[in-house]
């Protein structure tokens, strides 16, 4: 009852307040009117002068198009899930292991196992990757990890450029580094469930990288010849200063030939950085801005892989990566030194099997123990996928590479792992 | 030292005009036809491999580097492998959106397009059967969009592009009246195929796939399923099992022991012939007098 008074109420208003606008309305419309005729007679006139070639003109590319309107459905980036988890079992408890040192490298309690972490099931992360053009001159990505333990870690964001011309590309924001071969990877790319030795030993988990910028260049020659250069915050965790300055530097030099059917990849790599240190309180914590400067950190990288098709999906792989880290610390140069080789054999769409050894066999620290031993892993792994979007892995690793309460421990560990793609497959590089 | 400058010189590019990448052989052949010596041509994948997983290989980005035009297949064929090559060349000519970009099945009525989505399906193509190359009646339109980009980028050989293209087209129409008619015989026959690879050709000549090998797309073989085929080609009385030359051959061939049907390899592509030798070959094999 209210609610229709009040509209008779308004409509009324409306009325009253219409009369004079409604004959000016009725004015512009009779203007409109006249204008629109007069267009439509200089149009025809346009018409008549105009040349009958539209109309003869021969067949255009756009005019072939079939299905321009059906294709673009939408414009949101993107999207892929993936998920790691699995079943783990070694020869060695939870609170030890988490407590293992890399004599030289990772110090007890320092060292960060995002994957596998527990004695018995896991679930590793779930991966949110999107990614999308910006606009004509940018590609932008981001891909999160959503960790069993449910933190959350950007592991890159970043954007690219799309058309630079004279074969550069640039990249800035939070990236892993092209350094070597496997860096870049993220970890369901990675060809063994856990990380190469001396990868984990110098750069930890997440690889050398962080908030960067990066520029690439490709020659123009058939051979391919890719050169770039990187530029990060230093972290200590990777080796480098951790005053906060643009202070690693990266660059690398990659080729590939192919001979016959089999592709040949090498590259070398360099980093540079400071190997500053943050000068501590009495009560061991950092002071800010107050740092002993020892020199220089210099990390060099080498790689080979040899890669061989074989009928029926199959292929043959064989990679191997050496690198060495020269890093100033007081009265001496640090020197370490290591690599890691595998085959992989590939046998059919879905099995394929592999091994791996790890080595670091130069460990020179001026720490009496880290010289004792030489650490190395050997590892083999089984895998099968039903399909090209999901994986079933199962390693062991014979792990002669940590130490528990400084005393060498050889660990064994067999990890059984699935890891699923869910929607927008990004397609792998080579 | 002049001399190596001069050898340096001339081995760059400068004087071939256009320099094409084509995805795959019958792309490649079809350019050949339509520019003649006026352009490049690389055919990055090979015919004998899988057309859904190229392997990548860094020496296809030295070919998109230097690329005026990259002619794809589409359809979401390519999607497993072009992307990644294709950011790493560097090469503003040829990205997605730009004048040396060109998208064949833009130009081809795609059919097979599913109704809904689901990996449940196995790999299927959101946009429809890729596989059109397979129709021999496309093959002209085919040559036509690339004649037209051809002389879009290079119109300084336009005539060339142009009286090749008709060349073809009046050559190409002969020989699909030789198909036409070769094929005529096996219209309303059944076959049973590893992928659903061939269905251009085959729903052009109207024989019908009764039955795939592998139980859904990207899903290898399984002995239920196998048993399954064996029985529906004995109780249809299916006398042919095609496959292509990428997936193993022995399932085809133990269906083809157990059941009494014929098992034979197709070419899924252009290969070391030309397309007529490629189409000649199809025919006959799978339409024997």
């Amino acid at each position: 009852m209210v609610k229709k008074t009040v509209l008779s109420l308004v409509c009324s208003g409306a009325l009253f307040a219409g009369n004079t606008e409604v004959e000016q309305l009725k004015q512009q419309m009779a203007q409109l009117q006249q204008q629109l005729e007069q267009m439509q007679q200089h149009i025809a006139a346009l018409e008549a002068q105009a040349p009958k070639e539209a109309t003869a003109q021969e067949e255009s590319l756009e005019s072939m198009e079939k299905t321009a309107t059906s294709s673009v459905t939408t414009l949101l980036p993107d999207i892929a899930l993936i998920l790691n988890g699995g079943y783990t079992s070694r020869n060695v408890s939870n609170i030890k292991y988490a407590n293992a040192s890399i004599p030289g490298f990772i110090d007890a309690g320092a060292m960060e196992v995002p994957y596998n972490a527990k004695d018995g099931f896991n679930l590793n992360y779930a991966e949110v990757a999107m990614s999308s053009t910006v606009d004509p001159y940018l590609d932008a990505s981001a891909i999160f990890h959503i960790h069993g333990d449910g933190g959350v870690e950007i592991e890159e964001a970043y954007f690219v450029t799309r058309a630079l011309d004279y074969g550069f590309r640039f990249k800035a924001g939070k990236f892993k580094s092209a350094f070597g071969r496997v860096n870049e990877k993220h970890h369901h790319a990675w060809n063994f469930e856990d990380q190469e030795l001396i990868n984990n030993a110098l750069f930890g988990p997440d690889g050398l990288g962080g908030a960067g910028a990066q520029l690439q260049w490709v020659a123009p020659t058939p051979l391919y010849l890719m050169a770039g250069f990187e530029l990060f915050n230093g972290n200590p965790n990777q080796g480098f200063s951790a005053k906060e300055s643009a202070s690693t530097a990266v660059g690398y030099l990659k080729t590939s030939t192919d001979v016959g059917d089999a592709t040949l990849l090498a590259g070398l790599s360099y980093a540079q950085g400071k190997s500053e240190v943050q000068n501590l309180d009495g009560l061991g914590d950092p002071i800010p801005d107050s740092f002993t400067d020892y020199g220089q950190t210099r990390v060099y990288g080498a790689d080979l892989t040899l890669e061989y098709p074989l009928a029926d999906y199959g292929q043959l792989i064989w990679q191997n990566e050496w690198m060495q880290r020269d890093k100033d610390i007081e009265r001496m140069t640090q020197k370490q030194s290591g690599y890691y080789s595998e085959l992989l054999y590939k046998i059919d769409e879905n099995w394929a099997t592999g091994i791996r050894y790890d080595d670091i066999y130069q460990n020179r620290t001026g720490d009496p123990l880290t010289s004792i031993n030489h650490l190395h892993r050997s590892s083999v792994k089984l895998e099968y996928k039903p399909f090209e979007f999901s994986r079933f892995r199962l390693q062991y690793n014979q792990d002669h590479s940590k130490y528990i309460d400084d005393q060498a421990k050889t660990i064994h560990e067999v990890m059984l792992n699935y890891t699923l793609e869910l929607g927008a497959h990004g397609a792998h590089a080579f | 030292m002049k001399k190596i400058l001069i050898a340096l010189l001339c081995s760059l590019p400068i004087f071939a005009s256009v320099h094409v990448a084509a995805a795959y052989p019958y792309i490649g052949e079809l350019v050949k036809t339509v520019a003649g010596d006026k352009a490049e041509v690389s055919v990055i994948a090979s015919a004998s491999s899988d057309p859904h997983f190229v392997t990548p290989r860094p020496s296809y980005i030295g070919i998109l580097r230097s690329s005026d035009l990259l002619i794809l297949n589409g359809g979401g064929l390519e999607i497993g492998w072009i992307p990644p090559l294709l950011a790493q060349a560097n090469n503003a000519k040829i990205i997605q959106g730009s004048e040396g970009y060109l998208d064949l099945s833009k130009y081809v009525k795609m059919i097979d397009k599913p109704a809904s989505l689901s990996r449940a399906q196995g790999d299927v193509h959101a946009e429809g059967n890729p596989h059109y190359a397979l129709d021999p009646h496309i093959m002209p339109t085919l040559a036509k969009v690339i004649m037209l980009k051809l002389s879009a980028i290079d119109p300084s050989n336009k005539s060339v592009y142009h009286a090749n293209y008709d060349a073809f087209a009046k050559h190409w129409s002969d020989k699909l009246k030789q198909w036409d008619a070769a094929m005529a015989p096996c219209r309303n026959t059944e076959v049973v195929q590893y992928h659903e690879l061939f269905n251009y050709f085959f729903n052009r000549y109207g024989i019908r796939t009764a039955a795939t090998i592998e139980p859904l797309p990207g899903i290898s073989p399984s002995s239920k399923h196998t048993m399954e085929v064996i029985t529906q080609i004995r109780s249809e009385k299916i006398p042919l099992i095609v496959q292509d030359d990428y997936h193993e051959p022995k399932t085809a061939q133990f269906i083809a022991e157990k059941s009494g049907a014929k098992a034979v390899v197709l070419a899924h592509d252009a290969g070391n012939g030309s397309l007529d030798i490629w189409f000649d070959s199809l025919v006959a094999q799978t339409c024997p007098r």
